[in-house]
């Protein structure tokens, strides 16, 4: 009763074009008011939920992301990436991805990758005759790889919600992340071939050494930030608060394009770009207090488990199921409304919670690129000045080597667990 | 406008500051062997007050995720209408926030931080103060048409 009262009021308010936000948090006061339960619950809730160690990790993360633009760092990065692929077919579409992957490293927001890196990206395809809608799509689908490979806000998000740990997850998108990044390059290598992009002349190794000498402390980032995480030095969010002041040290001193007034401005990106997040993860705190204590989350276990006993049956309309809501609504909201409800789920299928969340927040990437709410589509919309329609219809392949990628990780639990077990053990 | 740089430049200070306490704990344990009893909690207090500032800020900055493709397809004095509506709808949730909020900080004025003895209704001040930020910038928004 009261899940169904709070999808429709949300659904309602959104398409209303209320803030997601604000209509995750007015869903759960009315059925808070249906249930005659104290609406004090509202403020205290969204208060508790931010009142978090682990959650400090976002903001630096988003600071690494924002640092590393204004500090001169993807630049470095993609003419790194350039200088090793760009005589193969597909060219700048290579280094696109491997730009995206190596960045990922350092950011934990797809968002912000396609933003940070999409402008240098687009622009240097366009030179070399790729179709701008073509590259637009490409660096959207790319984008999606740098929440999957660590840092990760969407998977703080769910290792807070589910208690799991955020070292082992983010070993565990290393793989899978890698993955994607292989099977858009397979994508981008056909495509090429077939649309006869041409490519640049190979480069020398002189070139090679110089482009891989100026991006040697850009590339160290990563390893500052997880050597820590991994063996159980520092925190994640300490890890993270270690690399922002390594990327503040190389914006001012290593690469000098840094000054007071830039750091200034990071800042307040960082500001703002936290803000949006973190509102929403408080505000559906709410929501995610009246699933639980509504019983939804044991009823749909029971509901699924009496319609199929198949887990392999169960997993397939889990992911198909996340796969359409991507399509239709904002991916921390479906992190925090979904991850509670399909929970027992999991642990009835003897589902290990890292590979859940591994795959589960695979999809709900692809949701970032799905129309016709695909926030990354979004923001590429802006920056390469491309229309909504063109771009989601030069999306669509894009989308098939990632949802490949989505239903191998899903079926295939070592490419996600076997490096987590062995690098920090078996988990208890 | 000088309270536009001011709710700028209190953000960002909190996030310096995040930045600092952060840094500053690692390296007190590590390298002067004396762990920060106190950096954590402060740090954390201090992300929450950000959070709700830059809500406020982005709200003023019309950023805040929305979804306009369902409204977009509407004739224009429909999409007006769809837009106080939603500024509406929002500015209830911000008067609750307001209302219990209050209600919040008065409860806790005398309860103080395990850690660092902070007053709780200081800290959840936040909540109302933000609120009327928040309601500010939605009637503003309405009046002025985005």
């Amino acid at each position: 009763m009261e899940a169904t009262i709070i999808m429709g009021v949300m659904l309602v308010l959104m398409m209303l074009r209320v803030p997601v936000a604000f209509a995750m948090a007015l869903s759960a006061v009315v059925a808070l008011m249906v249930g005659d339960i104290p609406l004090t619950l509202v403020p205290q809730r969204m208060f508790n939920s931010l009142d978090s160690f682990p959650l400090l990790a976002i903001p630096l993360f988003v600071f690494v992301g924002e640092a590393m633009n204004t500090g001169g760092i993807t630049t470095r990065i993609f003419n790194f990436a350039r200088e090793y692929v760009k005589h193969i077919t597909g060219s700048l579409g290579h280094v696109n991805v491997i730009s995206n992957i190596i960045v990922a490293g350092m950011s934990g927001s797809a968002v912000a990758d396609a933003s940070a890196i999409g402008v240098v990206e687009i622009k240097a395809m366009e030179e070399d005759g790729f179709d701008r809608d073509w590259s637009a799509a490409l660096t959207a689908a790319s984008s999606t790889i740098g929440p999957i490979i660590p840092p990760s806000i969407p998977f703080v998000i769910y290792a807070i919600i589910t208690e799991t740990s955020i070292g082992r997850l983010f070993l565990g998108g290393l793989i899978p992340g890698l993955m994607m990044g292989i099977s858009l390059m397979i994508l981008v290598y056909i495509m090429s071939k077939q649309r006869g992009y041409k490519v640049e002349p190979k480069a020398t190794w002189g070139e090679r050494l110089d482009a891989t000498w100026k991006a040697i402390p850009s590339l160290l980032t990563p390893v500052i930030m997880f050597s820590g995480i991994v063996f159980g030095i520092v925190t994640p969010t300490e890890g993270a608060g270690i690399a922002a002041a390594y990327a503040i040290f190389l914006g001012f001193v290593i690469h000098r394009e840094m000054d007071l007034p830039g750091l200034y401005h990071i800042l307040l990106r960082t500001v703002h770009c936290t803000a949006v997040i973190m509102l929403i993860i408080c505000s559906s705190s709410a929501i995610t207090w009246v699933v639980q204590t509504s019983g939804l989350p044991d009823q749909v276990a029971a509901w699924l488990l009496a319609f199929s006993d198949s887990k392999v049956v169960l997993l397939i309309f889990i992911n198909v199921v996340l796969l359409i809501m991507g399509c239709l609504l904002e991916s921390n909201s479906i992190i925090m409304i979904m991850v509670p409800v399909l929970m027992p789920l999991i642990h009835a299928l003897g589902v290990d919670p890292v590979h859940f969340g591994v795959f589960f927040i695979l999809n709900v990437m692809i949701g970032l690129i799905t129309p016709p709410v695909g926030m990354c589509l979004y923001v590429i919309c802006n920056i390469a000045d491309v229309p909504f329609e063109k771009l989601s219809r030069a999306i669509v392949p894009f989308i098939i080597p990632l949802v490949i990628v989505l239903f191998l990780i899903t079926f295939i639990p070592d490419l996600v667990l076997w490096l987590p077990n062995h690098v920090m053990g078996l988990a208890k | 406008m000088k309270i536009n740089k001011l709710m700028d430049g209190v953000a960002v200070l909190c996030m310096a500051l995040i930045l600092l306490l952060v840094v500053a704990q690692v390296v007190m344990r590590y390298v002067f062997n004396s762990p920060l009893v106190w950096s954590e909690e402060l740090a954390v207090y201090v992300m929450v007050w950000m959070t709700f500032i830059g809500s406020v800020i982005c709200m003023r900055d019309n950023e805040h995720i929305e979804v306009t493709i369902l409204v977009d397809y509407l004739p224009h004095s429909l999409q007006r209408g769809a837009f106080v509506f939603s500024r509406l709808v929002s500015a209830i949730f911000w008067v609750i926030v307001a209302y219990y909020g209050f209600e919040l900080v008065q409860e806790n004025r005398v309860v103080t931080s395990a850690a660092n003895q902070i007053n709780m209704g200081l800290v959840y001040s936040i909540l109302p103060l933000c609120s009327i930020g928040m309601l500010f910038y939605i009637i503003r928004s309405v009046v002025k048409g985005e």
